[in-house]
């Protein structure tokens, strides 16, 4: 009996000391870490960079990636990355594990939602001598600052741009729309053949996912309100307001202008048939991920045909604001050994020749002053990209409530979107969801 | 002759301690990967417990807010039960059905075996994934060849739009992967005495007759393995719903398990998705427990004789 009882102690005790040891391990590095004196190592170092992107990202990364260990061979930068679907998931139970990268790419609602308000990533100010602010204009940098401290650096702003198929649009002797109302006359012509659910179905136009619907809706909104979203945690339109809106949009569906939910195609990326043969308008993207788009066009033998449109308007006469945000940032991890690498090497992102020529267009333009510079003395900035970003400068840019993109405000409105174009809700009960919904999720943030 | 005495042999107990040593690994494996995880999930679940903040003790609030609050939770339980209690069935009938044939000494038997397995390998990942979605497309193959009985007219069902048809394409995934429920079912079809069958055959029952009155009787424990496995599997269902349909259209394919998942690892409320984690594995127990109860009235053992 006794000999049993101290078996099963050993076994216990065996196991507590695994667990206690790895809690008490994390504590240990975290309390090293944020003692460390910020200065450049010359013993071999190694970290770990992460981001998400399309095939065309990912080589440019890892160039850039061997051109900083050229630069320090005393450094190896380890890489991680994916498509963006599912990397958010990837990166939350990393950061919660504390198994994430020194150098992160980071989506702007991130640095607000996964912390409730509290900074979650390292504080670049601690850095700073490594990244040098000053190449920022001051509202950039303030968009990615949480509770007063810098959780990332922006690589540069972005917004949703219309990129039309011109080719389509000549071939029915159609101007491209400048007004919604343009759209929905411009979809009676170009879908005048389309069945219920006909693959060589045509249209003027086409949300492809719902982050594109959603958005598309927020801009007709704002257009039509002059409001945005949200402001401190508060819903601003009204359901009447909303519901206006609602129906305007499904109007456009109706027309034949934009697919209705039955006609929506299963794949909606840049790989979507409708898309690739041309049998598609215009679509709703970011500026900075146009280029894979032209490349999809018809295998990226016909970008001539791409043209970017104006923004919509409600009338002629009434020139809209229109939503920005940061397209991503670099954040460095609050666990990382060696902040001072990580800090260089995003420093080195944005500042080396080299690197910013590898990265080509794979990233956008660049809101920090010296990468903007080398990226048109470089002749980088082309096509499609070039033209969604002039686009955007053209107008009055609004930066978006960091919550507007939270997973659990945008689900909501997800969720209300899609059961309103289904059928099951009706414009009135839509939008009272879209309104109260929003606003409980925003509750949870702002009220605790 | 007097009858020797026998003595009682004595049996010498000896702990085996080697033994206790072998088992020390798993022993280890089972408290870290399963108690550990079983215990942590269900304290998480009377926590408010954002995934990167600190947690706090809430009592049983995600439990009530599940049941009073939560309409997608709803949504995604009907879903769920619509998914199992009509995949369950399915996958044990179509399993049984080829069993049945492939029981038979058929030319290149084995080669379709090993055919009606493979899907049960691939499982439900991507590229499968992407092959149901086309199949299954508003155009695909599946509605090209459903017009043909159609008399000439199209078929237009849009598979993955329409809540209806969303589940019942998932249910066609799952019962296609039928491979290892059949596997079973032969394994226990080939233990069935010929003998029996024979004397059967010799007082003139037809085929059908030795199927339901032979064959289905003595393989009911096998019949009852495979439903409460199928079942278990069919509610932690996750990667169809994830990869084909999104959990949508309106939730209709918004499985528990995913929902769990969106909870945990996309909007990052882990108590939350614990408490849901709680609630599908009661869900989980109650219909397990109610079979096996009723196991007694219809599973032929030993002990039934």
């Amino acid at each position: 009996m006794k000999k049993r009882t101290l078996v099963s102690l050993l076994l216990s005790g065996l196991l507590l000391t695994t667990l206690l040891s790895g809690c008490g391990s994390g504590k240990k590095e975290a309390a090293k870490t944020s003692s460390k004196a910020s200065k450049f190592p010359t013993e071999d170092v190694t970290i770990k960079f992460s981001w998400w992107g399309a095939d065309n990202r990912h080589e440019a990364m890892k160039e850039v990636v061997k051109l900083y260990e050229k630069k320090h061979p005393n450094v190896t930068v380890k890489v991680e990355y994916g498509p963006w679907d599912g990397w958010q998931s990837k990166i939350l139970t990393q950061l919660s594990g504390k198994t994430e990268a020194d150098v992160m790419q980071v989506n702007y609602n991130w640095l607000f939602s996964y912390g409730k308000g509290k900074n979650v990533f390292y504080d670049l100010n601690k850095v700073k001598s490594y990244l040098h602010f000053s190449n920022w204009d001051a509202k950039y940098l303030k968009a990615m600052q949480v509770d007063g401290q810098q959780a990332a650096v922006p690589h540069g702003m972005t917004g949703r741009v219309s990129m039309y198929n011109e080719a389509l649009y000549k071939e029915n002797n159609l101007e491209l729309p400048t007004t919604y109302a343009e759209l929905e006359e411009a979809g009676k012509v170009i879908g005048k053949n389309n069945s219920a659910t006909g693959k060589d179905n045509k249209y003027a136009f086409q949300n492809m996912d719902e982050v594109s619907k959603d958005l598309f809706i927020a801009q007709m909104l704002f257009n039509k309100y002059g409001k945005v979203m949200q402001t401190d945690g508060k819903v601003n339109y009204t359901a009447k307001q909303v519901k206006s809106v609602l129906t305007e949009y499904k109007a456009l569906e109706d027309s034949g202008a934009m697919p209705t939910f039955n006609q929506d195609p299963s794949i909606d990326t840049n790989a979507s048939p409708g898309w690739v043969n041309g049998e598609v308008g215009g679509v709703y993207e970011w500026a900075n991920s146009l280029a894979q788009w032209a490349e999809s066009y018809k295998s990226g033998a016909a970008k001539d045909d791409l043209v970017v449109g104006s923004y919509l308007q409600t009338s002629a006469d009434k020139k809209p604001s229109i939503y920005v945000k940061p397209n991503f940032g670099y954040a460095i991890s609050k666990n990382s050994k060696h902040p001072e690498v990580a800090a260089d090497f995003i420093n080195f992102l944005f500042t080396d020749e080299g690197a910013v020529k590898a990265a080509a267009d794979s990233l956008g333009i660049s809101s920090n002053k010296v990468t903007k510079k080398l990226q048109v003395k470089n002749d980088l900035l082309e096509g499609v990209v070039k033209d969604g970003y002039a686009m955007l400068d053209k107008y009055n840019q609004t930066v978006m409530d960091p919550y507007f993109e939270d997973e659990n405000v945008r689900n909501e409105r997800y969720t209300v979107i899609e059961a309103f174009r289904s059928g099951k809700l009706d414009a009135a009960a839509a939008a009272k969801q879209y309104v109260e919904k929003q606003q409980a999720a925003l509750d949870k943030y702002y009220q605790g | 002759m007097e009858a020797k005495e026998t003595k009682p042999i004595k049996v010498k107990k000896k702990r085996n301690y080697f033994v206790f040593l072998m088992l020390v690994p798993w022993m280890i494996g089972f408290v870290v990967f399963k108690v550990y995880p079983i215990v942590t999930s269900f304290i998480y679940s009377l926590q408010e417990y954002p995934i990167l903040g600190d947690p706090e003790f809430v009592g049983f609030r995600n439990y009530i807010e599940i049941f009073t609050k939560d309409d997608v939770f709803w949504q995604s339980l009907v879903a769920t039960l619509k998914y199992v209690l009509i995949g369950t069935p399915m996958v044990i009938i179509v399993s049984f059905i080829v069993a049945a044939i492939l029981n038979f000494k058929l030319k290149g038997v084995n080669f379709f075996r090993t055919a009606y397995y493979i899907p049960s390998i691939l499982g439900g990942n991507v590229a499968v994934s992407i092959l149901w979605t086309m199949l299954f497309d508003v155009n695909g193959p599946i509605n090209t060849i459903l017009s043909v009985f159609n008399f000439g007219g199209d078929v237009a069902i849009n598979w993955t739009k329409d809540p209806t048809f969303a589940v019942i394409t998932l249910i066609i995934l799952k019962t296609w992967q039928f491979g290892s429920t059949m596997l079973i079912f032969l394994s226990a079809l080939q233990g069935v005495p010929k003998s029996v069958y024979e004397a059967a055959e010799i007082d003139g029952a037809s085929k059908v007759r030795q199927l339901f009155s032979i064959t289905v009787p003595i393989i009911t424990p096998v019949i009852l393995f495979n439903m409460i496995n199928v079942l278990v599997k069919a509610f932690q269902e996750f990667n169809s719903a994830y990869l084909i349909t999104k959990g949508g259209p309106n939730n209709a394919t918004y499985f528990l398990n995913l929902y769990i998942y969106d909870q945990a690892f996309q909007n990052g409320n882990y108590g939350y998705a614990s408490a849901l984690t709680w609630i599908l594995l009661a869900i989980i127990g109650v219909l397990t427990i109610i079979i096996f109860k009723s196991s007694d009235k219809w599973v032929f053992t030993n002990d039934n004789e």
